[in-house]
């Protein structure tokens, strides 16, 4: 493409209005996203000792030394204690387990140590049921508990030579080494405590939606503030359609160039598997996929995946039947291009555009039915910032006074789907050759 | 030894297509010389296998189809037996072809500069910047005005005579001993047919190339070529000098498509034409294969298969009723002398 190209492009974009529009909603969405722990920053949690670290710190001499030193292994303490403790006897258990898998010792005794550490609340009892019932697949799941629980002795430890490398920092370069070493450790605890900024935070306990106002710009819906779910919705709605576009598209240019390359069984084959899955009804589809892999917002993705690639595989394979019969490709043969390069120069140019055109106008279709999944229920885990979660908790307030509880995720939905088809249209404008005057 | 110094010989050319019919002989039997700077015609309705003859020539046949028998001996050597990248050499380079369709024979993503100069990268290993000035060189030449803006336009900013001519140019930038002219005209106006005529005539003087046009059109043929190649049915119906056989036509097939021309000179009321249409390849009458549309018929035509003879020297005709012919043609011209 030169510059003459793209200029032509970014004219035909300016002059026409609603392209324009397009860009300009896309262009928003993707800032919004970008910018959304700006726009909305997430409520961290706080952790009482690094909290009195970091008020130390703002307000350093060299006399609050000892207080963060103090903090710091207070910290280590609270949230490491036990697992400093309990390591001897997990280890003593993982002994045991290969032992065992060995024949070296009896289940009795894995039982046995297995019920000790259980009545210490080392492991959960739910390990001791499992064994009675199945106890390959127990031993299994115990073994992921002990290197879990194994990681985070490693961190303990991690942390503990840190606060000791700092205990013996000279008094110049204190300040800063523990300022690095607070951001470190809050870092691991934000890990530790499985914080997800794509939680909207309860803000209250009612249940009943309140409006907008100078708090919650949207209003509160589900004890939720609207406004974060939106915004950080945004990032949610940019996830799924482009990924599911990405692979289902990336699946369907595969198996369509395959069958029209190959042609014959090959084909056949594949056309076949296609007819299949499209004589099953997407939304529905959907659903059972997605309750049959279990709720969240990734089987959503799969499932969709699954059912999303057909339309671009025929799409694909029909396209290059075609062109691979048009005047040009032979004329291009008769030039003596070779095959591959009238593969990639003249056919899959001339094939591949609409295919991208649909792709882009899918994203749009695809977060809605995502919506659609997750006011159901199946798709994103209870307060995932997602607009369809949000229009989940109106469900039982659908009045007219409670109107910004569906209008806003609404409308930012409608916008965004809006956005897509706008800017497919305006693509298939600018590069549908045919198009072109 | 004659054949070794010849451009181009064809010998008992054999294209045979697979269907769901059967086997479909589309060229049975071809054969044919060309000289180095000689024109040569290959005249037929649709149908008659003068396309697949030059696909052959270029072993560009779809997936279906294959040359069966025969030889295509091109400076001394089979194309038939070429290897795949060899005979890549040969395409673009050595026999290069123009196409019926200006419109579609364009790749519409790429300016006509970069198809252009496409060949030119490919077989005289040129880069962009020396391309391009052939390219706008070849544009000049082929009569295309401001050629240094057009060489940057799309083919559907060009008019149909401009497409074609860019063609034309594309079919010249390697300079090749053969082109191969599928009919060329066929799409364009009349008035931009005589220039592209005539173009295609300066151009061979030039570059001293063999042209094969491949046409329906008796007026083109009469017009442009030395020698001519009737085919009907994938058989040769006549083969000759032009002049001999638009003097002495020899085939009633060829005497058909000659009265297919409008005359302006003579006073008719109707053009006359040759009844029916071609038959699909699998469909034709087991006797002549032009039996069932012949206005000579006989039993004979219909029930057995004419051999190609030579009737005079070098003219050449498939027919039974070649005395019968030349009757009707003494009676209809005296009557056009009246």
């Amino acid at each position: 493409m030169n510059k003459e190209e793209i200029k032509r492009a970014l004219r035909k974009i300016v002059k026409n209005p609603t392209a324009m529009l397009g860009f300009v909603l896309l262009i928003i969405f993707i800032i919004v996203a970008i910018l959304a722990p700006i726009i909305a920053p997430p409520d961290y949690p706080i952790e009482s000792n690094l909290k009195e670290v970091e008020d130390a710190l703002d307000d350093f001499d060299l006399s609050k030394k000892t207080d963060i030193l103090f903090y710091f292994n207070n910290y280590l303490n609270s949230e490491y204690q036990f697992i400093m403790m309990d390591y001897p006897d997990l280890m003593e258990l993982k002994d045991t387990l290969t032992k065992y898998e060995k024949n070296e010792v009896s289940f009795d005794e894995l039982y046995f140590l297995t019920s000790e550490l259980a009545s210490y609340y080392i492991i959960d009892r739910y390990y001791l049921n499992r064994l009675t019932e199945n106890v390959n697949s127990a031993l299994k799941e115990l073994k992921r508990e002990i290197s879990r629980q194994e990681n985070i002795y490693k961190e303990a430890i991690r942390i503990k030579t840190e606060i000791e490398k700092l205990e013996n920092t000279s008094d110049n370069n204190f300040k800063k080494q523990a300022e690095t070493l607070h951001k470190n450790i809050y870092k691991s605890y934000i890990k530790k405590i499985n914080y997800d900024p794509y939680i909207m935070r309860k803000v209250t306990n009612r249940n009943e939606p309140q409006p907008p106002s100078s708090e919650y710009k949207f209003g509160v819906s589900g004890g939720r503030d609207i406004f974060y779910g939106v915004i950080w919705g945004t990032r949610t709605g940019f996830k799924i359609g482009l990924i599911v576009v990405l692979i289902s598209s990336s699946v369907g240019i595969f198996l369509g160039s395959i069958a029209a390359y190959f042609g014959g069984i090959v084909d056949e084959i594949i056309m076949r598997i296609t007819d299949i899955f499209l004589s099953i009804p997407f939304f529905l589809g959907a659903m059972v996929i997605t309750t049959i892999l279990g709720t969240g917002l990734d089987k959503v993705m799969i499932s969709m995946t699954v059912l999303g690639w057909m339309i671009t595989a025929r799409l694909i394979r029909g396209n290059i039947l075609q062109t691979k019969n048009e005047q040009y490709v032979l004329a291009a043969k008769a030039i003596g291009v070779s095959d591959w390069k009238i593969i990639i120069m003249h056919i899959l140019p001339n094939t591949i555009f609409p295919v991208i055109i649909q792709a882009s106008m899918r994203i749009g279709g695809l977060v809605i039915t995502a919506a659609a999944l997750s006011f159901l229920g199946l798709g994103s885990p209870q307060g995932y910032a997602d607009w369809g979660s949000i229009l989940s908790y109106s469900r039982d307030w659908m009045s007219p006074e409670n109107w910004y509880i569906i209008v806003i995720p609404g409308v930012a939905m409608i916008l965004f789907v809006l956005a897509w088809n706008l800017v497919g249209d305006s693509l298939r404008d600018i590069f549908d050759p045919k198009m072109r005057m | 030894m004659d054949k070794n110094n010849k451009l181009l010989v064809v010998e008992n050319l054999k294209t045979h297509f697979k269907t769901e019919d059967g086997e479909v002989k589309a060229v049975n039997g071809l054969s044919f010389e060309l000289d180095y700077g000689e024109t040569l015609s290959i005249v037929g309705e649709s149908g008659s296998g003068k396309s697949v003859t030059v696909l052959s020539l270029m072993r560009l046949l779809d997936e279906n189809g294959y040359i069966a028998d025969g030889k295509l001996i091109y400076k001394g050597e089979d194309l038939k037996n070429l290897p795949d990248n060899k005979m890549r050499k040969i395409r673009g380079k050595e026999i290069a072809m123009i196409f019926q369709e200006p419109m579609t024979a364009l790749n519409p993503l790429f300016t006509i500069g970069f198809q252009i100069m496409e060949p030119i990268k490919i077989h005289l290993n040129k880069k962009d910047k020396e391309a391009k000035q052939m390219a706008i060189g070849l544009l000049k030449k082929v009569g295309i005005p401001e050629p240094e803006k057009r060489v940057d336009q799309y083919p559907h900013e060009l008019s149909g005579g401009m497409r074609q001519r860019a063609m034309i140019a594309m079919a010249l930038s390697c300079n090749p001993k053969i082109l191969i002219a599928d009919e060329p005209t066929t799409a364009l106006d009349v008035t931009i047919q005589a220039q592209i005529l005539e173009l295609i005539k300066e151009l061979q003087k030039e570059y001293g190339m063999a042209v094969i046009f491949i046409t329906h059109d008796l007026g083109v043929v009469a017009e442009v070529s030395d020698r001519a190649v009737v085919m009907y049915g994938g058989e040769v119906f006549e083969q000759g000098n032009i002049i001999e056989i638009f003097k002495k036509p020899k085939n009633p097939y060829t005497w058909g498509l000659m009265n297919s021309i409008p005359r302006l000179d003579l006073e008719k009321e109707r053009l006359w034409a040759i009844p029916g249409s071609v038959p699909s390849a699998a469909k034709f009458p087991k006797g002549c294969k032009f039996s069932n549309r012949c206005f000579l018929k006989d039993d004979k035509c219909i029930n057995d298969h004419p051999e190609l003879i030579e009737v005079e020297k070098n003219h050449l005709s498939r027919c039974f009723k070649i005395k019968e012919l030349e009757n009707e043609i003494i009676k209809v011209r005296s009557g056009d002398s009246l």
